[in-house]
């Protein structure tokens, strides 16, 4: 079995995407000019440190030497050298951004833009210089104040490093290790062999070699720690210090085995240090499950991360139901009706595991919809710096669980809407003062379940919308009647219709809508709705109700022949039964129906499926009146019946895909039964027409 | 004399076929000679598996010399310690 290095790539990319987030994140998080909180920077580093080792390994060479410069500046702040500043915050959010470009480019394989980087590098650079210089100028400061020289003197480390098998299975190599000791200082490496099997038994990527190390250096034991830092869990380990002394007596007492003595590799090789690769050592505080930004998620790969919790969970369902069927053909071998109430408790309980089973197994493919939250820190940030304007973002409920494909359908249009209320929703700090209001605006982010649907609420404490001029555009556009008494909810609607709301057209509440229709069809295509609240100088809410998984739907079950079919309830107002004389046929139009004041188009199903058997009669049958998009049609069925929750099969998958046709499901007595998609039939009825 | 012919990289994706390369080598049951000048990157787990025909080939009376070893060869093997073991210590002196 050969290691194929290949594997790893896409886990590299993965983790270090992660790391750029735990990066900025923390970046965000430091405060210029306060006291250095050393956790915080800690973070940043090792998060830069990971992608600097793994980009190594790999080959990516540009990102190695770019997070190299980061991870030094990072070092300076770390050790006090060198101010937390605003702009070295600023220079580092932006080398994470460019970070995250050579890295999409080096897994797309594409060209990167060399002036970017070599901008963000210069002023890396400067400020790195600027940093010696202080240094200098202030000769009485020590030049490295967070190395305490130890207690006793101590003159190197004596290492003993025992690998376990499998350490140079996760891409570690004792050669690189030790070449960044010996980076440190003379290395003096004592093998033992006495675990290596004969050649032919020998599996070669096992590790049977064990060590005893001298390190001739006076570094701190951080530094030796960190080379060994990727194998924690991979071997054994002791690190004690080498006094003056006993030094000596080593050198002294002769070798039983041969020493070999490694000389100091120079000091400016920093290749010694690229050894470490996507280990699975991780520290609780730097994991963040899945985090799918936009511009990372374009080759998404098909892969989730699940915590162990939610695995275990479906596995003790999984004894459950096997308890159950046990139960169950213990029953089924010698049944008598007198046993009927046991054999309905059995059912009961299969039902019960069934139910917890499917919720679990649904549950793997959620996602906290902290990973979509996540980048709003980072954006508000520069947004605000921007505008002018002092924001505070306040999320909650960023644990909630949501539908991996809801969750990357729905970044989009949370990127818009907060844009929207940085932009336009919020004040300037003078107005909002003169306003008799903070100078600091509030954006809220809030998530929460209710009543099986995930709720989104992105809010602001601004000027609201102005209900007026939308009052006057809507009349304009012939959108609204004039004279006619609107709620608000129907006038905040306009904002939603395509191409009403420019920052030209509406002064006061400039360019609030543009794209929202677009931000309100993203949120439909993942089967949720989109509300409006405002509130003239107190500020727009916006609420989006998403449902919890898109695998699972409630379906209202018709009959038309010998053929069943699924609509979705969320999409039908109401089922009537028709008079043939309240039908009208409109030349080259097809059937309408007078239904509630309003024309409403009739599409007979049976003739669109060429189903035969099926009530002709539309006296005889059933008109389920549905909705998509906006619009309305009947649909024109046998009969209704029941309800339930049917698993979407993709038809697309299975056999090809049918307009009209979301997917399809199994049902319980065996029978196919087609999902019908709503808005595709009305658009295939707007064609028949 | 058998020649044992090292491929550029020696990293963790070809030590199984070193390990073939290698007992194959044994079989022919004649001293054997590693060229290892094209060795620009070499793994540990590689030098373990030298290591190990060193032993094997002690076992068997074989003797085994290297033959121009390159820098990044007498390097790994020094920063494991086993120069001497696989006689790359002399070599590198020379």
């Amino acid at each position: 079995m050969a290691i194929d290095i290949g594997q790893f790539v896409q886990t590299f990319f993965e983790e270090s995407f992660e790391g750029l987030d735990v990066m900025e994140a923390g970046l965000l998080a430091l405060e210029p000019g306060a006291t250095t909180d050393l956790e915080k920077i800690n973070t940043i580093f090792r998060a830069a440190h990971s992608i600097k080792g793994g980009s190594g390994t790999f080959g990516f060479k540009n990102v190695t030497d770019f997070t190299h410069l980061m991870e030094t500046l990072l070092d300076g702040m770390r050790e006090g050298r060198l101010g937390v500043t605003g702009e070295a915050v600023n220079v580092l959010l932006g080398s994470v951004d460019c970070l995250r470009e050579m890295l999409v480019a080096a897994r797309e394989n594409i060209p990167v833009e060399p002036e970017q980087i070599q901008a963000l590098q210069g002023r890396l650079a400067r400020l790195l210089k600027k940093e010696a210089a202080e240094a200098e100028a202030a000769p009485n400061k020590p030049a490295a104040p967070v190395e305490p020289p130890p207690a006793a003197r101590t003159t190197g480390w004596r290492i003993r490093f025992k690998p376990h098998l499998q350490l140079m299975h996760s891409g570690n190599d004792p050669v690189r290790m030790f070449r960044e000791l010996a980076a440190l200082g003379p290395l003096t490496a004592r093998p033992d062999s006495a675990r290596l099997p004969r050649l032919a038994e020998l599996q070669p990527e096992d590790c049977y070699l064990s060590w005893e190390l001298e390190l001739l250096a006076e570094v701190a034991r951080d530094a030796v720690d960190d080379v060994f830092a990727w194998v924690e869990g991979d071997c054994e380990l002791s690190v004690e210090p080498l006094t003056a002394e006993s030094a000596t007596e080593k050198t002294v007492k002769p070798a039983a085995e041969p020493l070999v003595v490694a000389p100091a590799a120079p000091k400016t090789s920093e290749e010694g240090r690229q050894g470490e690769l996507l280990l699975e050592r991780r520290k609780g505080e730097d994991r963040r499950r899945g985090d799918r930004r936009v511009n990372v998620a374009a080759s998404d790969s098909a892969s989730i991360r699940v915590g162990i919790d939610k695995v275990d969970a479906v596995i003790n369902l999984v004894g459950e139901l096997i308890t159950t069927q046990s139960m169950l053909s213990a029953l089924g071998e010698d049944f008598d009706m007198g046993r009927l109430d046991k054999l309905h408790e059995a059912l009961d309980q299969l039902d019960r595991n069934t139910r917890d089973l499917q919720e679990h197994v649904m549950r793997i493919r959620m996602l906290p919809v902290s990973s979509v939250f996540s980048r709003f820190p980072r954006m508000v940030h520069d947004v605000s710096a921007k505008l002018g304007k002092q924001v505070e973002l306040r999320i909650n409920g960023e644990q909630t669980e949501l539908d991996k494909t809801v969750i990357e359908k729905i970044g989009d249009p949370l990127v818009h809407l907060i844009r929207n209320s940085l932009d336009h929703g919020l004040e300037p700090p003078e107005e909002r003062l003169r306003a008799g209001k903070p100078e600091t605006g509030v954006i809220s982010l809030d998530a929460y379940h209710k009543s099986g649907s995930i709720f989104i609420e992105v809010g602001d404490d601004g000027r609201g919308l102005n209900r007026d001029a939308l009052l006057r555009k809507g009349l304009e556009e012939g959108l609204l009647k004039p004279g006619e008494d609107y709620s608000d909810e129907q006038i905040y609607e306009l904002i939603f219709h395509p191409g009403l709301s420019t920052a030209k057209q509406l002064s006061d509440v400039s360019g609030r809508g543009v794209g929202m229709d677009v931000v309100r069809s993203n949120i439909q295509d993942v089967g949720g709705s989109i509300q409006i609240a405002s509130q003239p100088g107190r500020g727009t809410r916006i609420t989006i109700s998403l449902p919890l998984t898109l695998a699972i739907l409630d379906g209202q079950l018709v009959s038309v022949g010998g053929d069943c079919y699924i609509i979705p309830l969320l999409s039908i107002i109401e089922s009537v039964q028709i008079k043939a004389g309240a039908v009208n046929r409109v030349a080259g139009k097809g059937e309408v129906f007078r239904f509630r004041g309003q024309p409403l188009p009739i599409l007979r199903l049976y003739e669109l499926f060429g189903t035969e058997g099926a009530v002709s009669d539309l006296e005889k049958g059933l008109l389920v009146v549905v909705e998509a998009d906006g619009r309305q049609i009947g649909l024109f069925v046998d009969d209704l019946e029941g309800q339930q929750q049917v698993s979407i099969k993709s038809l697309e998958k299975n056999f090809r895909r049918v307009s009209g046709v979301a997917g399809a499901t199994i049902l319980g007595d065996g029978r196919v039964g087609l999902i019908l998609d709503i808005s595709g039939l009305i658009r295939v009825n707007n064609v028949a027409l | 004399m058998h020649l044992i012919k090292c491929q550029a990289e020696l990293d963790i994706a070809t030590v199984g076929a070193l390990r073939q390369q290698l007992l194959d080598a044994l079989q022919t049951s004649e001293p054997l000679e590693i060229d290892g000048q094209d060795v620009q990157k070499i793994h540990a787990a590689a030098l373990q598996l030298f290591l190990g025909l060193m032993s094997e080939a002690r076992l068997r009376g074989l003797s085994v010399n290297w033959r121009n070893p390159s820098p990044a060869m007498v390097e790994g093997a020094r920063l494991l310690g086993l120069s001497d073991r696989l006689g790359l210590a002399t070599t590198a002196a020379r």
